[in-house]
């Protein structure tokens, strides 16, 4: 049984400028031990399943669909068996490490936290093991990181300090959101190299959320693009970066630095109107008369799954 | 704890102005300088008058003056009041101690009351309850609080009889102070509570949006728990800060419900000082008055800054 | 569902709208809703009643018309001291903003000492001195009252200074002065505005209770100086609520209304605007 199944996932948001079709129809499913790289532009709606995952999405969102998790649906179980399931069995991190911390708590007392929360410890006992979680985060003195407060950390610190604290319970599934938005190209590396081996170590499946595809790469093992809303490919990922399918899925390939720096032409829809036809097709280099009329479904090929008329 | 070397200066220099301002004016205003000193309570004949005023030192250079001013000041010499025939200094500690009584149990609960009311009203969502409390505050918050003292005293004294309207204290039996105090610590602390209501309430609206509070959800935190662990810290310092700005304020209110209940404070003091053109008491509470208030705004900033970590690593 | 949600806060911004227009025509026809003249004398302690509205007081003058000419004054003082201290505070703000530097402190420093001198003893003090008047009050008040709005424009300011186009402004070689008045000054009006209601209301809430005292001016009667007849010529021993009521309540309904108005400029967030806050009048 896989560890995660979303099955039709929709998200709208209600505005004043109208209704944010945010995730149509999104199905992923997470195996055991495994991670799946979930890449898209900013704004394409991959937060936003993070988020309905967690069940953490703002007042005015409406969701649809089915989320099962070790076989039980998120969206149907009440408010409590969701808190004691986040932070223990699904944990997540994400960009702005330093907003997502409290400016007047020191550091090792929110480390410590997931222990006070879930497994009812008492404060200096869940400082102690803040330490023992910094110390392998490899942190230099975590006897006195702990007693220190996030604005005296980086940003690249801070976000160790929140991977150490998504860590603490050993969740099963690690959502990493963005989590290395704003660092330096060797920060990025440093990271990622510390979220993949805490997560092997505690056989933990991770969906990481990205634009950075350097980053998919390296720790990947699926790979799902998202494009306005909708998945457009789904693959493993060295095939993914082999031969990417879908044009939007070549784009962005091509735009990355090594390859040329191509951006791809033209902008994202509206994710409040429809358009008519294929998302992707006002930007398509291949776009033929039926991607103007008809909405291409997902198409499978070999392992892959393609969202585009070119391999009907 | 050590404060930046400004900040000290600035409380400092207040301090210094208004003493001066204190100085200045019985001898800037219109009138004669002795009457503006002693009252206009004090009558006497043209003799006496001279006689009063190469005592009181008024014919000396003016930083003679200025200087005796602070020498009697260092002494506790506030002057002498002739309507009241007493030391002012004595005066106002007499009365102090009563306007104590009525203040700091007040703002104690009202701060209490007020903060959690507040932060209760911005973290949930709309409730009968919540509605109810923001109105109620609001209004107290709008009135100018000798109209509150009056309202209440009305309703619960002259309707329904619950309350003295007048007279207090020499009595010394105990149910007798409690019943006059009674409504006035109620209005006072309804009035304090108000003021910090709002404040809470904006903050805790304020905080609600930020990162750190959807991370604590994130984490497993049950939504209760998260206002009180996580976000009160954070919204009580706009409270904290506007305390200090705001006490001025809060010890005026309190001055008035004291008039309004004839009470036996400073507020009453200075109301019949103010009716028989008292000038050295009214110039000696005032000075004792803005006393508080400084020594109030350095206490919060203190408090301020032990809460908040991020004040005090910048030293 | 969308609208539900907006129109909270929309009730609060017209209540507050039509009640402040309200006390506005009263103020300013006062002269034709007013009954009798403020000098008219009938029997003394009436109570109410379909002649004598509010009754009469003490010495036999109509409530009513007092109450209705009390807004004149209440409203004059409270306006005038915000547009007064405003000004005050909009100047130094932006010059405290803009400059920054020396000027920032100096002008900030001042503004905190001023902060903490309590304003309402020294008024006190100075109308004791004085001949308490309606002009002396508007002027101590607007001199006493502009520190936060001082500070909320300053920090403004320095916001608006940092952004693009102060600086292209600057290298196209404005003045300082065009810059503060035609770049500058259009950005901070949405935060002048609440800062005036705010203002009015504390200036409100400061003259009633000085009034209250007896401080107010003994012949031009605001609301605050009917209360302060109603107590001391027996009016509240002798249980006459409507003597002191109907000012008390309006100015409690004015100051109410200022604060209604406030919701228009508050920014929320999330922009669904159902939820509203409340920077304080702590003055």
């Amino acid at each position: 049984m896989p560890l995660l199944t979303v099955e039709r996932l929709n998200v709208v948001f209600t505005t004043h400028q109208g209704r944010v079709k945010a995730v149509k129809n999104v199905s992923i499913t997470i195996l055991h031990q495994e991670t799946l790289a979930l890449i898209g532009e900013t704004g394409c709606g991959k937060s936003v399943i993070a988020q309905s995952i967690l069940r953490l999405l703002p007042g005015n969102a409406q969701i649809n669909g089915r989320i099962l998790f070790q076989g039980r649906d998120l969206l149907l179980v009440d408010e409590k068996t969701m808190a004691s399931i986040r932070g223990k069995e699904i944990a997540i991190i994400f960009q702005n490490p330093s907003l997502a911390l409290n400016p007047v708590y020191s550091i090792g007392w929110q480390v410590g936290e997931p222990f006070r929360i879930h497994q009812g410890v008492d404060r200096n006992q869940s400082i102690q093991e803040s330490v023992r979680l910094l110390s392998y985060m490899k942190f230099d003195k975590p006897e006195s990181a702990v007693k220190m407060y996030p604005f005296e950390f980086s940003g690249g610190m801070n976000q160790r300090v929140l991977i150490a604290s998504a860590l603490a319970l050993h969740p099963n599934l690690i959502i990493a959101d963005e989590p290395t938005q704003g660092l330096d190209r060797t920060l990025i590396k440093q990271i990622i190299e510390q979220l993949d081996r805490a997560r092997k170590i505690h056989s933990s499946s991770m969906l990481l959320i990205t634009h950075d595809l350097t980053v998919a790469r390296s720790i990947s093992d699926w790979i799902m693009v998202m494009y306005a809303g909708e998945i457009v490919e789904q693959v493993p990922t060295l095939d993914f970066f082999q031969s990417p399918f879908h044009p939007y899925s070549q784009g962005l390939l091509r735009s990355l630095p090594e390859n040329g720096f191509h951006p791809i032409p033209g902008q994202s829809p509206s994710m409040i109107e429809d358009l008519q036809g294929c998302q992707f097709h006002p930007r398509c280099q291949w776009a033929r008369e039926q991607c103007h009329r008809e909405k291409p479904g997902l198409m499978s090929v070999n392992e892959r799954l393609v969202r585009c008329f070119l391999y009907d | 704890m050590v404060f930046p070397a400004k900040k000290i200066l600035r409380y400092i220099f207040a301090l210094f102005f208004i003493i001066t301002l204190n100085f200045f004016l019985p001898r800037a205003m219109p009138g004669d300088p002795v009457i503006n000193l002693l009252g206009e309570d004090f009558i006497a004949g043209k003799e006496a008058v001279e006689k009063i005023r190469e005592e009181l030192g008024l014919n000396r250079p003016i930083l003679v003056q200025y200087a005796n001013y602070w020498k009697n000041l260092f002494q506790f010499d506030l002057g002498y009041s002739y309507h009241f025939r007493a030391r002012v200094s004595s005066l106002i500690i007499s009365r102090l101690k009563w306007t104590f009584i009525l203040v700091a149990p007040s703002l104690i609960l009202g701060t209490i009351i007020g903060a959690l009311a507040g932060s209760l009203a911005g973290w949930k969502r709309k409730s009968k309850g919540n509605t109810f409390s923001f109105f109620f505050f609001l209004f107290i918050y709008c009135s100018p609080p000798f109209f509150i003292s009056l309202l209440f005293l009305y309703f619960f004294g002259f309707r329904l009889g619950l309350f003295p309207l007048k007279g207090f204290y020499t009595t010394g039996n105990w149910i007798d102070i409690l019943k006059h105090l009674f409504l006035p610590v109620l209005i006072m602390t309804l009035f304090s509570a108000s003021r910090n209501y709002m404040v809470m309430r904006g903050s805790v609206l304020q905080e609600k949006e930020k990162l750190y509070v959807w991370y604590a959800r994130a984490k497993g935190h049950l939504e209760d728990s998260i206002l009180f662990q996580h976000v009160f810290k954070n919204a009580s310092l706009p409270v904290i800060t506007l305390f200090a700005l705001d006490f001025g304020f809060l010890f005026a209110g309190a001055l008035f419900i004291e008039i309004v209940f004839s009470l036996n404070g400073m507020g009453t003091l200075i109301y019949q000082s103010i009716l028989s053109r008292d000038y050295p008491v009214l110039q000696g509470t005032f000075l004792i008055i803005s006393f508080m208030v400084i020594i109030a705004n350095y206490l919060t900033d203190w408090i301020y800054n032990w809460i908040d970590p991020r004040v005090r690593a910048n030293r | 569902m969308k609208d539900l949600i907006f129109q909270r806060k929309k009730y609060f911004i017209r209540i507050g709208g039509f009640l402040f227009i309200l006390f506005l025509l009263v103020a300013i026809f006062a002269n034709f809703i007013a009954p009798f003249q403020l000098k008219d004398r009938f029997d003394p302690f009436l109570p109410l009643g379909l002649k004598h509205l509010l009754g009469t007081n003490d010495i036999g003058n109509d409530l009513f018309t007092e109450f209705i000419y009390g807004s004149r004054i209440t409203l004059l003082v409270g306006l005038l001291t915000g547009v007064f201290s405003v000004s005050i505070g909009v100047l130094i703000g932006l010059f405290a903003g803009y400059h920054g530097g020396f000027i920032d402190e100096l002008l900030m420093g001042i503004t905190d000492v001023i902060l903490m001198i309590p304003r309402i003893p020294l008024i006190i003090v100075l109308s004791a001195f004085l001949r308490p008047s309606v002009g002396l009050m508007i002027l101590v008040m607007s001199i006493l009252w502009w520190t936060s709005t001082a500070r909320v424009i300053r920090s403004r300011t320095m916001q608006i200074r940092s952004m693009g186009f102060v600086e292209s402004a600057r290298c196209l070689g404005f003045s300082g002065w065009h810059i503060l008045f035609y770049e500058i000054l259009p950005n901070i009006v949405m935060i002048i505005i609440p800062e005036f209601l705010i203002t009015v209301a504390s200036a409100m809430i400061s003259e009633a209770s000085l009034s209250f005292l007896g401080l107010g001016d003994p012949s031009l009667k605001s609301w605050g100086m009917m209360i302060h007849h109603a107590f001391q010529r027996g009016g509240f021993l002798n249980g006459m609520w409507w003597w002191y009521i109907p000012p008390g309540m309006s100015i409690t309904l004015f100051v109410l209304s200022m604060v209604f108005l406030s919701f228009a400029f508050e920014e929320t967030e999330i922009g669904m605007g159902e939820e509203v806050a409340i920077a304080p009048f702590n003055r």
